[in-house]
């Protein structure tokens, strides 16, 4: 897949005036890419949470499911726009719902609802991850083990600092424990079969409505 | 002139790469869409 034709024209003007090699080139203008493929849906998240009025519940699930993705991999969309949607989507969604039930729930249930949770997340991590991509292989089986024990460990702090925020201060943090709840079972249900199922159909409805 | 605008650019290109670097250490980027890792920053 193609990048974006501003990443192409930055890594030319980079390449005419620092003499760059081609294949420090082709950096140049991934290392584009990945930056506006991370500021386009962050500042469209901002926005619309602000909106919204749930941007600290949204920003703790974006950190969350970013945090463990990095890590773990999984479904992907098959362009930046749709990825984007679908990113805006998901942390406005979960953003709003942990801003509603967040203060609701008891936080016995909460903890519960974390240690769950956590056993669900746990179990798919240790069969699936990493989860890799076509356009980011992983070769190298000691690099496969690092990352599923590197996802393993960070299911495993969020759920410490999920439950430690619940036994702190209850009413001010539950509604963020939920928030990384939830951007935790995204996260898990994103390496399963089924979140790769979910990816392509959010994938062929986006596409369809845009063609519109 | 010229030297202020070669070390801006050069800097520039080496936080991208420092970013680039950086994001190939997992098996996908963060976001919903994984651009084609180059290959020479492929593990």
């Amino acid at each position: 897949m193609p990048g974006f034709n501003i990443s192409q024209k930055a890594a030319d003007y980079f390449e005419k005036n620092l003499n760059l090699s081609e294949d420090d080139k082709e950096v140049a203008a991934y290392s584009v890419d990945i930056a506006i493929l991370t500021i386009m849906p962050l500042v469209a998240i901002i926005i619309a949470a602000g909106l919204l009025g749930c941007l600290p519940t949204a920003l703790t699930a974006v950190l969350t499911i970013s945090a463990l993705r990095v890590l773990s991999g999984g479904a992907h969309s098959e362009c930046p726009i749709n990825c984007s949607i679908i990113s805006v989507a998901l942390a406005v969604s979960i953003g709003k719902a942990s801003m509603i039930f967040g203060n609701q729930i008891p936080v016995l249930a909460s903890a519960f609802f974390v240690v769950i949770v956590s056993g669900i997340s746990l179990q798919v991590v240790s069969l699936l991850a990493p989860v890799e991509t076509a356009a980011n292989p992983i070769t190298d089986d000691n690099r496969r083990q690092k990352l599923r024990k590197l996802s393993l460990a960070a299911v495993i702090f969020i759920t410490v600092l999920q439950l430690i925020l619940l036994y702190v201060n209850p009413e001010t943090f539950t509604r963020y424990v939920l928030a990384a709840g939830l951007g935790v079972t995204w996260q898990t249900f994103s390496l399963t079969p089924y979140g790769y199922k979910f990816g392509h159909w959010a994938d062929l409805i986006l596409n369809k409505v845009r063609r519109r | 002139m010229k030297f202020m605008r070669y070390s801006f650019l050069l800097s520039m290109f080496g936080i991208l790469t420092f970013l680039a670097k950086g994001s190939v250490s997992g098996p996908c980027w963060v976001g919903w869409y994984q651009p084609e890792v180059p290959k020479s920053l492929r593990k």
